[in-house]
C-alpha cells in the first residue's frame, strides 16, 4: 500500500507531570503522514499519559519540551481545536454521557470538525456505510453515548467516531483491550481504513492487534521514556521476552 | 367567607417551617406584605387545543366560579393566595369517563402585567386517559399558578409543565392532586424561565394500586432562584411513588429542593422513593437538596438520596476531543442531564416536545 509522506507530529524532549508528579521524562518521537507507530510498555510506563497530553487533557501538564502538529505548537491549541486540526484520540475508557443520544452526538461532532461542510444527507449516508462496515446496529443511534455499552461496543463506537471524523492523526489507546476475536478483526479493519492516508499512534499490550494492523515502527516505553525503537519484529520480541531485557 | 377572607385567615408562615425556610412567604409574595392582596390582577391569555393545533372535541377549558361562600380549606397559604387573586374564578378541564385522547392537550398560558394568576382544575373521570402540556410564557412580573385535580379510579394522567417565562419574572406554583384507586399519574416539569420560582407540589395517594411519578428538570442560570417543595402523602397501601429532580445550577443561580414523603399507618406495602441530583456548573452556584421521610407503616420500601457535583472534567474532555468547544460541550451535557430524567416517562410525545423546547433554549444561550 502506498502512503503519502509528510511531517505530522514532532515531539522533542517532552516532559509531562500530573498533579506535580513527573510521568514522562524527555520523550522524542516523529510520526510522518502515512506511518503507523506502535507503542508498547508496562502498565504505568506513561503510554496513556502521552495519549492524553497530545489530545490536551487539562490534568496533564507539559513541563518541558515541544510538540508540533503539522508544524504548529500543540500547546497553542485547545482540545477542540486539536480535533478540528485532525487529531483523534480513541479512549481507553470512553466516557458515558447520559441523556445524549449517539446519533445526535455524532452529528454535532462531525459538524464541528468539518466546519458544517457536510449536509444532513451526506452525513446519514456516510454514517450508514460506516456502521455497516463495523456491523453496528442502527439501534445504537438512539442509545445514550456509551451508557450501558459492553466493553466491545464502546471500542467499536470509538472506531465509528474515528471513521466519521476522518482524522489526520489517530491515537488509539489500548483500543484492542476487552475485544473478542471477531470484534478485534472488525476494529482492526476500521483502523486500517481510517489510517490509510493518515498517521497512527497505536498503544497496545498485545501482538494480536499488530498481526492485523501492521506497524511501520514499534517503540517500547519504560518509565516515561522511549528506550527502544525498531520495526514490527520488536513487538514480537516483547511478546516473547517481556520488558526486563530492555531495562536500562 | 369569600376567597380573600379565607386567605387572610392564614397567619404569615414561619421561616422555621420546612416549606418556607429557604424562600420566606414575604419574598415570594408580589407585594412583600402578607396582609395585602394585589388588585388589578391580569389573567393570562389561555388557549386549549390539541397538540397539532386543532380544537379538541368534547373537551374545553370551562370557566367557572367558586360559590361565594366557600368551604374549601387550603392546607397551605400558596393555594389560598392564588385562589384569592383569581377572585374565586377558575378554569376546569374535565375528561369524561372511559375517554382516551389520541393526542395530547396543549394549554398555552401567556402571562403579562404586574401580577397575573390562573387557577386550573383537572378532573380525570374513571378509566379516562389524558396527556396534557401546560406551557407558561410571557413577561408578567409575577405569576401565580394553582393546579388542582381529582383523578378518579383507574384513570391515567401524563402531565408536562414547562416554564419559559421571561428572565425577570417570578412564579409561585401551587399544586394539589388527589389520586383514587389504580390511578397512574406521571408528571414532568421542565423549568427554564423566571428569576424566582417557588413551587409547592402536593399529592395525596388516597386509593390503593396508585402509581405516582413526579420528575422535575431545572436549568438555573444567572441569578435565578428555584425553590421546590414536594409533599407526597400515602394514605392507602399497595401504591408506589417516585420523585426525581435533576437540577443544573450555572452562574450564581440557587436551587433548593425539599421533599417530604409521608407514609401513613394504613399504607402498608408502599414503595416510595425520592432522588435529587444537582449538577453545579459554576463556583458561585448553590444547590440544596433535602429529602425527608416520615414512615408510620411497618411494611414499606422507602428510599431517598441526594447528590451535588460539579461537571465531570473527563466528560468535557471527551466531548471536546470530538471537536465541540467548551460551551457546546457543556450545553450537550446539560441537555443530557436534564433529559435523562425523562427516560422512563410513558408519554414520548410530551418528552419529545419538551426536548425540542430545551434545545431551542440551549441554542439561544449558546448564541447569546
Amino acid at each position: 500500500m502506498s502512503k503519502a509522506k509528510g511531517n505530522l507530529l514532532e515531539i522533542s524532549n517532552l516532559h509531562v507531570s500530573v498533579e506535580g508528579t513527573p510521568i514522562i521524562h524527555g520523550l522524542d518521537l516523529v510520526i510522518q503522514l502515512g506511518e503507523i507507530h506502535a507503542i508498547m510498555g508496562r502498565n504505568g510506563s506513561g503510554k496513556s499519559t502521552l495519549a492524553n497530553v497530545l489530545m490536551g487533557h487539562p490534568a496533564y501538564e507539559i513541563t518541558d519540551g515541544n510538540v508540533l502538529f503539522f508544524g504548529q505548537n500543540l500547546v497553542d491549541l485547545s482540545v477542540d481545536e486539536r480535533a478540528k486540526a485532525g487529531m483523534f484520540l480513541s479512549f481507553q475508557y470512553p466516557m458515558t454521557i447520559p441523556g445524549v443520544q449517539v446519533g445526535n452526538f455524532l452529528r454535532k461532532s462531525v459538524s464541528a470538525v468539518s466546519g458544517n461542510k457536510i449536509s444532513a444527507k451526506e452525513f446519514r449516508l456516510d454514517l450508514k456505510e460506516k456502521m455497516t462496515q463495523l456491523q453496528i446496529d442502527k439501534s445504537f443511534l438512539s442509545r445514550y453515548v456509551n451508557d450501558g455499552f459492553s466493553g466491545g461496543e464502546k471500542k467499536r463506537m470509538e472506531i465509528l467516531q474515528m471513521l466519521m471524523l476522518n482524522p489526520q492523526l489517530a491515537i488509539l489507546d489500548e483500543t484492542d483491550s476487552g475485544l473478542d476475536v471477531d470484534a478485534l478483526r472488525l476494529v482492526a479493519e476500521g483502523i486500517n481504513l481510517a489510517t490509510k492516508d493518515a498517521g497512527c499512534l497505536l498503544i497496545t499490550h498485545y501482538q494480536r492487534l499488530l498481526d492485523l494492523v501492521k506497524p511501520d515502527i514499534v517503540h517500547v516505553m519504560i518509565d516515561g521514556r522511549i528506550v527502544k525503537t525498531g520495526d514490527a519484529k520488536l513487538a514480537l520480541e516483547v511478546e516473547n521476552n517481556g520488558y526486563d531485557w530492555l531495562e536500562v | 367567607m369569600d376567597v380573600a377572607g379565607k386567605y387572610l385567615e392564614h397567619s404569615e408562615p414561619s421561616n422555621s417551617e420546612h416549606l418556607w425556610r429557604y424562600t420566606p412567604w414575604k419574598k415570594i409574595h408580589p407585594l412583600g406584605m402578607h396582609s395585602k392582596i394585589p388588585q388589578d390582577v391580569m389573567f393570562p391569555k389561555a388557549k386549549l387545543s390539541l397538540l397539532d393545533g386543532t380544537k379538541p372535541e368534547q373537551i374545553s377549558l370551562e370557566k367557572l366560579k367558586l360559590d361565594s361562600e366557600i368551604s374549601v380549606n387550603d392546607p397551605e397559604i400558596s393555594a389560598s393566595f392564588i385562589r384569592a387573586l383569581c377572585g374565586g374564578n377558575y378554569y376546569k378541564i374535565s375528561i369524561p369517563k372511559n375517554m382516551s385522547l389520541e393526542q395530547p392537550l396543549f394549554l398555552e398560558l401567556n402571562v403579562s402585567g404586574y401580577v397575573s394568576a390562573f387557577h386550573l382544575v383537572i378532573e380525570n373521570l374513571s378509566n379516562s386517559k389524558l396527556e396534557l402540556i401546560t406551557s407558561i410564557q410571557g413577561d408578567a412580573e409575577w405569576f401565580g399558578l394553582l393546579r388542582e385535580g381529582n383523578l378518579k379510579s383507574n384513570s391515567n394522567f401524563s402531565d408536562l409543565l414547562i416554564n419559559q417565562m421571561s428572565v425577570e419574572s417570578s412564579l409561585l406554583r401551587a399544586e394539589n392532586f388527589t389520586l383514587d384507586r389504580d390511578v397512574e399519574m406521571y408528571s414532568a416539569t421542565l423549568s427554564l424561565g423566571g428569576s424566582k420560582c417557588k413551587s409547592d407540589i402536593r399529592a395525596l395517594i388516597q386509593g390503593k394500586g396508585v402509581t405516582y411519578n413526579q420528575k422535575i428538570a431545572i436549568h438555573g442560570v444567572d441569578k435565578r432562584s428555584d425553590d421546590i417543595h414536594l409533599r407526597i402523602i400515602h394514605e392507602s397501601g399497595n401504591s408506589n411513588s417516585r420523585v426525581t429532580a435533576h437540577t443544573i445550577c450555572d452562574d450564581s443561580s440557587k436551587n433548593t429542593t425539599t421533599g417530604k414523603l409521608i407514609i401513613n399507618e394504613g399504607a402498608q406495602n408502599t414503595d416510595a422513593g425520592q432522588k435529587f441530583l444537582n449538577l453545579l456548573l459554576s463556583e458561585s452556584a448553590r444547590a440544596n437538596s433535602i429529602p425527608e421521610l416520615e414512615v408510620l407503616a411497618n411494611d414499606v420500601l422507602a428510599a431517598h438520596g441526594a447528590s451535588s457535583a460539579p461537571i465531570d472534567e473527563n466528560q468535557l474532555f471527551y466531548l471536546r476531543s470530538r471537536g465541540l468547544n467548551l460551551e457546546e460541550s457543556k450545553a450537550l451535557i446539560v441537555e443530557g442531564f436534564l433529559m435523562s430524567i425523562f427516560d422512563d416517562f410513558p408519554s414520548k410525545k410530551l418528552i419529545e416536545w419538551a426536548q425540542a423546547r430545551l434545545l431551542v433554549h440551549l441554542d439561544c444561550r449558546l448564541v447569546a
